[in-house]
């Protein structure tokens, strides 16, 4: 099992879609964290707490583009991700992002 | 009273004055594009004039001009003498025209009147390369000098005499100083944070407000100076925002504003299928498409400039603060022409014209703390 700890690993104050946005985006957790881990086929936990926040253009390109560039599809994402934290809010929003994408993938190769 | 002043030859015709020096970069131009380029400056001011009805600008001999400063610099109490203030600022920012700003006469300024002045003047520093100082500071009201040395004016226009700090006035507003960059630092946002929390004590709901935050960063770098929008420029040659705060003891209300200088929400929405969607939402809640009424439908359904519906909530996000204040919030949005509040859920979102574009977009959180 892999741990990442988003504050801890990668900032305290995320913030951002995609690489030219900012230092700590979205795209950048994906690839240097998120993306590598899930591809050894281990069970990942990502430990979302003691953040500032995050905004909706980070969450969805760092866990949707898992989909949407990486190639994940989302069957496989729900069995290997876990996400840990005490805003229910924050997880029911990543795994939106996640089917949303996988939805389209399906469309798009339909 | 404070004032600009471009070279040394013209200092003496201004006492009171914020100086700027100018040494505008024409240096290795042949005379015929020196020419051609004043004749471009004119005709484009020409336009601008006219499409903002600017009436409250003086010009000065020299080239010098003179912008009055009104006494009250607040958009939500004096909202038409505000904006000619700072429509001729930012045409002046533009045409990197020298100026001088009487300070002297302003008695009140609004913490995102605060913000929008600290951006302009940035700008017309940046843009114009000018060198910016400060005269005859004890003519300045002490509570109007105070606010602004606490909002970190004077450092972050860089001004060459910061004046000492004077800490006999303290106004029951207390205002924490200025971030901008060019990015999507939320780093800059734990500062604001940092800073606020020394007057407010802990803020409630503060991961929502990082959201918007995040998220109106994030905008500006993707949208607000965008080239393709819609047939709106930019004439700006940077593409900062700027954030700030304040606290009100005696009422607890915490202000938070963040602005840019960009071609504004409106003119961002998208041409594909995002407008299609946008205008059945307006459609359905029977509002024109108009500068007012597209912010409240991009807060509604985020937007996008792609067409793809995985970049399209960015701006519904600025609403969560507001939204989880528990009803003692208001969100403010300016943008172009428009003007959209939002007071939380179940209470009706409004909409109204302006009389003139803020040059930008401005994003105000006001939120009563328990």
């Amino acid at each position: 099992m892999i741990e990442i700890h988003i504050a801890k690993d990668f900032s305290r104050a995320p913030a951002g879609r995609y690489r030219d946005d900012g230092p700590r985006s979205g795209q950048a957790f994906r690839e240097e964290y998120l993306a590598p881990a899930l591809k050894k086929e281990d069970e990942v936990v990502v430990y979302l707490d003691e953040v500032e926040g995050y905004g909706s253009s980070f969450l969805e390109e760092a866990f949707g583009g898992l989909v949407r560039v990486e190639g994940f599809t989302g069957e496989k994402l729900h069995r290997l991700l876990t996400l840990e934290t005490i805003d229910g809010a924050w997880k029911e929003e990543i795994w939106t992002y996640i089917d949303q994408s996988s939805e389209s993938a399906a469309s798009a190769r339909s | 009273m404070l004032e600009a002043m471009q070279t040394p030859s013209t200092q003496g015709m201004f006492r009171n004055s914020f100086r700027i020096n100018t040494s505008v970069a024409m240096k290795r131009l042949s005379a015929k594009q020196k020419r051609w380029q004043i004749r471009h400056a004119k005709r484009s001011a020409r336009r601008r004039l006219r499409r903002r009805g600017h009436h409250a600008m003086v010009r000065d001999p020299g080239q010098i001009r003179l912008l009055l400063l009104p006494k009250t610099l607040s958009f939500k109490e004096n909202y038409d003498e505000t904006i000619t203030f700072f429509n001729n600022l930012h045409e002046a920012s533009e045409r990197r025209i020298p100026l001088k700003i009487d300070f002297t006469t302003l008695r009140y300024v609004g913490p995102a009147a605060a913000l929008v002045l600290a951006a302009e003047l940035d700008s017309w520093r940046l843009m114009g390369r000018h060198q910016i100082r400060v005269l005859d500071i004890d003519r300045w009201n002490q509570d109007i000098r105070h606010i602004l040395d606490e909002m970190g004016l004077f450092e972050l226009i860089r001004v060459a005499n910061p004046p000492p700090d004077l800490n006999s006035s303290r106004p029951s507003i207390r205002f924490i100083r200025f971030k901008s960059s060019d990015v999507a630092d939320g780093e800059l946002a734990t500062d604001l944070r940092t800073d606020l929390e020394v007057v407010t004590g802990q803020i409630p709901g503060w991961q929502h407000l990082y959201r918007g935050l995040a998220e109106a960063m994030t905008n500006v770098r993707q949208h607000a100076y965008s080239s393709d929008s819609h047939g709106v420029s930019v004439h700006s040659n940077t593409r900062k925002w700027w954030m700030g705060g304040a606290y009100d003891d005696q009422r607890k209300v915490l202000t938070c504003s963040f602005f840019d200088r960009g071609v504004g929400i409106p003119a961002t929405l998208p041409r594909t299928h995002a407008w299609e969607r946008i205008r059945e939402f307006l459609k359905e809640w029977s509002l024109s498409e108009n500068d007012a009424s597209l912010i409240a439908a991009a807060t509604a359904m985020g937007r996008t400039s792609t067409g793809a519906e995985h970049q399209g909530r960015g701006l519904a996000d600025v609403k969560e603060f507001v939204k989880r204040s528990g009803g003692g919030g208001r969100l403010r949005i300016l943008s172009r022409q428009g003007q959209y509040i939002y007071e939380g859920e179940g209470k009706e979102e409004r909409t109204s014209l302006l009389s003139s574009s803020i040059g930008g977009t401005l994003i105000e959180w006001e939120v009563t703390l328990p």
